[in-house]
Parts: C-alpha cells; structure tokens; sequence
C-alpha cells in the first residue's frame, strides 16, 4: 500500500472509531485550505474533552525523526492557539514503531485505540513537550517589514556564486574569503569524483566507455552534499566572526526532549558574557516550507533546553542559487545573477515569530549585516 | 467569506448561538445582504462574548449599583451643560462629585458592596471580554485575548454602522468593496475566544484546576 492510500485508511479507520464512541463526542477535520481554516493537526475533537489526533504512517527511523522536527512545530502552532494544555495524540497504523514518535503526549496503533474515557482518565502531557512549550517562548519578536528585506538585499551572494572561480567579489570580504577556499575545495573533490569514476567506466553495448555525466547543476549539488564542505564553510566564517567580534565559538550539543536525534549547535561568547547561537542555513525553493518548520522547532527547543540561556539566536540564510553564466550587455560582458533567494517576507517572518534573527548572506559587503548583530550584542 | 470551518468549530465546540448566528451571517453574505450579514456577525461576536463567560462563570450582569447610578447621573449632567450652555448647570457636577464621595466611602467599608451584584442589564461587551481575560489561566492565552482589544472595538464600530442609521441623514449600506476585510477581522475575534476557550478548557481539566 503507497503512502498516500496507508493515510486514507488511517483517516477512515480513525473517522469509525470517532463516530463508534457512545453519544456526545463531536469533533471537527483539517481542512487545510487556507491558513486560518486549518487546524494543525487532522483531527480536533471537542467534546465530551478537547484533543487533537495527528495521523502518521511510520517509515525509518531517520524518516520519524526529521518529521519530528515538524511535529513539533504543529504543536508550537496549536499552543499559540489553543494552549499548550491541549493534548495530540498519535495514530499510526503500524504497533512496532510506537516508542519511535517524539512530542507526542500519547502514540496509539489504530488497531488498539482506547475508548475516548479510558483515553481521558489515562491521557497526561508530555513533560519535555510542555517544557518546550513554556521555556521555548521567544517572548516578543521583532518582525521585519518587505522594505526591510529590500533594503537588505545588495551584496547578497548565493552559495553557486561563492563556489564559482568567474564571481569577483570585493577584496577582505568574507565572500572572497569563503571563495578562495571553497573554489579549490571543489575542484578537488570534482577531481577525486573523476577519477572514480573513471575506475567505474564499463563498456557500453555498441563498446564505447561511458561515463556518468554530470551538469553543473548536479555538480553543484553534490558539492553541496559533501561532508567536506560545511566544516570549510563554518572555519572560514567563524574565523571571520572572531576577527571582528573578538570572543569564541563553542559547540553544543543536546540531546533531550524525548527527540531522538541530535540537535548540534555553535554558540558565539561574545567578552561580555552574552552567549549566541549561530546556524547556518541554506535551502532551495522547493524544500523552503519544510525547512521553515524544522528552524522553528529548533529554536523553541534550542531555548528551553540550554542551560543558562542565550541572548539571541542568529539564523544565516542564504540560497543555493543557480548556475553562474556570462552575458553580454550593450556596456560589454557583465555578470549576470540568480535572484538573491528563494526567501520571501513570510517565511522571514514565520522565522523572527520563532526567535531567529535572520540575516542574509550578504557576505560581499565589508560588514555584512550578522555581523552588525554580533555587535550590538557583544557591546558593553 | 464566512468560513465553513468556523462555524463547524464553533458547533463542535458546543457553542449553537455562535455557529446560528454565523450561519445567517454566510446566508446574508451569500445573497449580497451585507449589510444585514454585518449585524448578523455582530450579534455572533456577541453570542461569543456571552457564551464564553458564561462557561467560564463570568456573569454578564454584575455591576456595583453606586458606580452604576455614578454613570447614570454623569451623563444627566452633561447633557443638561451641553442643553443650557449656562454655567449653573455645571453645579450638576458637584452632586455627582458628592455621590461618588459617598460611594468611595461605602466600597471602602463594606466588603460585601465591592462585590457587585446582578443587575438587569448585560454588560458592556468590553468590560465582558476584560473579565474573561482575568479568569483565563493560561498566561499565552490572556495575552491574545488581550491583543484583540482594540479588534472587538473596532469590529463592534462596523456593527454599529450596519445597525444603525447614519446620523447625517444620508442612506448607509456596507460598501461589498469593504465587505471581505470586515468579515474577516469580525471572524478573526469570534476564532481567537473560541480558541482561547478550548485552551482554557483542556488547562482545567489537565491540571485539575
């Protein structure tokens, strides 16, 4: 059974065991059309006592967790709603994976679903979920405006650019920076992939060798995906951050709130004590909402589970961009750009409502903007 | 325009003079009645109001008399001032000056006068919706509510307009061109109570409080 028929029938199995309770339980289903009509989960049932039932159909372990991640943020939206007292259960349709899910007050199998009174005598809520809920409140937020964004948007590189050999970028900034180590870095790695797979050539039918091709695109995703970039990525900036804001990086790790993974995370102690989290963080267009979703979680749990607080949380947000080329202008050859992100005002906004400072890559400028944060931050 | 899911919501919830109310609201609406489906979603927003303190035992008609008949009399003297334009007339104050002097004096010594009593008629719907913020318990929770203040003022205005005449003498319909923000910042209010409610309900029976 694919996916999509595995949560029509847990959708119908649900709905009878709703409607086979005695009288007065009466609930309402998503929606989900627009923003306002949905309710964040696929069920809310309101009476004879409020909860709300999130369906789920296991696959791996890795699959459960990212999903996690989101799970929570549906919680965070329906506490901003209808409280964090209100309880989710889960229902899957398998039995195996039950202690798997995380953020749940209680995981059900449909097949072995209690009576709605049994449920209520027996349902509590999760003691890291409520911890999450209450300790993760960002409190107030500054929400930044469409002319803010705008305003912010020269000097703003994409991560195709940073690793293209034919951008020039401002001397002593950080995208020069950045570009003088990743641009070799790349070529080593494109260098090490041919030569395996040079290794891997079998003859093809009519006895030519092949090879697999690789567009620029699929080379800049597999750079992308290389476990060697990141670290080089975060060296260079971090090595930046201390030049010009002075303090230290440090790394920290949890591994709390009944989430199974790890959430891993570098914090900047600026000399007066104040302590920032810093991510870095860069999607397409096509993955935006789901990453969104995950940043959230994370900020809420990154608060309510660091001990002794932070002071602010800084989100880098930068895009993968497209393929850098050349064209000609009436004024000579002239560089032509991907626009700037895949980033709009919403999804900005959804962040800075979780607490994250959002600042773009604009790693062309001589004091890009995360770094104005950093020191107002670390100003006595 | 008027959400479907609202008003299942509000059904759901228990809450029939809400999801009525909005059902006529979405009838009016449907048939270009705007201006009857403003009234109509104002006495929803009403029916909100009401239903909400009622479950949370906020009586609608509490006031304390001395404070009651305090506003009666201030109003009487304006008008009076405002009618003669004599300056005798603003003596009407120093009598509603001595009664709340009397009244001070009363709330302070008598506990069982600062406790109000039902009266006849229901409340404000402001004063209503600043009580169910005190008896909400959820911090988070008062705090929408509290945010909605200046939208239940707002929304309320537009009732107004729809239900009564213009006071220049012209003719006044809601302009439809006005109709979709207005229905919507009216179903934005009656969602956050509803919501609000639920939370409150689910934070009294798990926590046992």
């Amino acid at each position: 059974m694919n996916r999509q028929k595995q949560i029509q029938e847990l959708e119908r199995q649900v709905q009878v065991w709703l409607d086979g309770q005695s009288d007065g339980v009466r609930y309402v289903r998503s929606t989900g059309r627009h923003l306002k009509d949905s309710l964040e989960v696929d069920f809310l049932v309101l009476q004879p006592f409020p909860f709300a039932i999130e369906m789920m159909v296991s696959s791996s372990r890795g699959a459960i967790q990212v999903r996690a991640k989101r799970f929570l943020n549906q919680r965070i939206s329906l506490a901003e709603r209808f409280s964090r007292f209100l309880p989710v259960i889960v229902v899957t349709l398998e039995s195996d994976f039950l202690d798997r899910f995380s953020f749940a007050d209680a995981v059900f199998s449909v097949m072995d679903l209690p009576s709605i009174e049994a449920l209520r005598e027996n349902l509590n809520l999760d003691d890291a979920v409520q911890r999450v809920l209450k300790e993760g409140d960002p409190g107030e937020v500054h929400f930044s405006t469409s002319e803010d964004v705008v305003g912010r948007g020269c000097g703003i590189s994409s991560f195709s650019e940073l690793v293209s050999p034919h951008v020039t970028f401002p001397e002593k900034t950080l995208a020069q920076r950045l570009q003088r180590t990743l641009v070799p870095l790349k070529a080593e790695i494109e260098e090490g992939d041919e030569s395996t797979s040079l290794k891997k050539m079998t003859p093809s039918k009519n006895g030519s060798m092949q090879s697999p091709s690789r567009s620029g695109r699929n080379s800049l995703l597999s750079f992308i995906r290389s476990r060697r970039v990141w670290p080089e990525f975060e060296r260079v900036l971090y090595s930046f951050i201390l030049e010009r804001c002075g303090g230290e990086i440090k790394a920290k790790r949890f591994k709390k709130g009944g989430y199974q993974g790890q959430i891993s995370r570098n914090v900047w102690h600026a000399s007066n004590g104040r302590r920032v989290v810093l991510r870095r963080f860069m999607t397409s267009p096509g993955n935006i909402s789901l990453r969104v979703q995950e940043l959230i979680a994370e900020a809420w749990m990154t608060r309510a589970f660091t001990e002794g607080g932070i002071d602010a949380q800084v989100l880098l947000m930068g895009s993968t961009g497209g393929d850098v080329r050349e064209v000609k202008t009436l004024k000579g050859i002239t560089m032509a750009r991907e626009p700037s992100g895949p980033f709009e005002i919403q999804h900005i906004n959804l962040l800075e409502g979780a607490g994250w400072t959002v600042c773009p890559w604009d790693f062309e400028n001589e004091k890009p903007d995360f770094i104005k944060v950093l020191e107002e931050i670390g100003h006595d | 325009m008027i959400s479907k899911n609202l008003i299942q919501l509000a059904d759901a919830a228990g809450y029939d003079a809400i999801s009525f109310e909005l059902g006529k609201a979405k009838e009016r609406a449907d048939s270009q009645l705007f201006t009857e489906a403003v009234m109509r979603l104002g006495r929803a927003t009403e029916a909100t109001l009401y239903a909400v303190a009622r479950e949370f035992d906020v009586d609608l008609k509490l006031h304390i008399p001395a404070l009651a008949a305090l506003q009666e009399s201030l109003i009487g003297a304006e008008t009076m001032i405002m009618k003669s334009g004599g300056a005798a007339e603003v003596k009407l104050l120093a009598n509603v000056s001595k009664k709340l002097s009397l009244a001070v004096a009363d709330l302070m010594e008598c506990e069982n006068s600062r406790k109000g009593i039902s009266g006849e008629r229901v409340r404000g719907n402001a004063r209503i919706l600043n009580e169910l913020i005190l008896v909400v318990g959820d911090p988070s929770s008062r705090r929408r509510l509290k945010k909605n203040k200046e939208l239940l003022n707002s929304v309320m205005n537009q009732r107004n307009s729809g239900a009564h005449a213009c006071p220049i003498g012209s003719k006044r319909e809601i302009d439809p061109g006005c109709f979709p923000k207005l229905a919507a910042d009216f179903q934005d209010f009656i969602r956050a109570v509803i919501e609000v409610s639920i939370g409150e309900r689910s934070r009294r029976l798990m926590t046992n409080s």
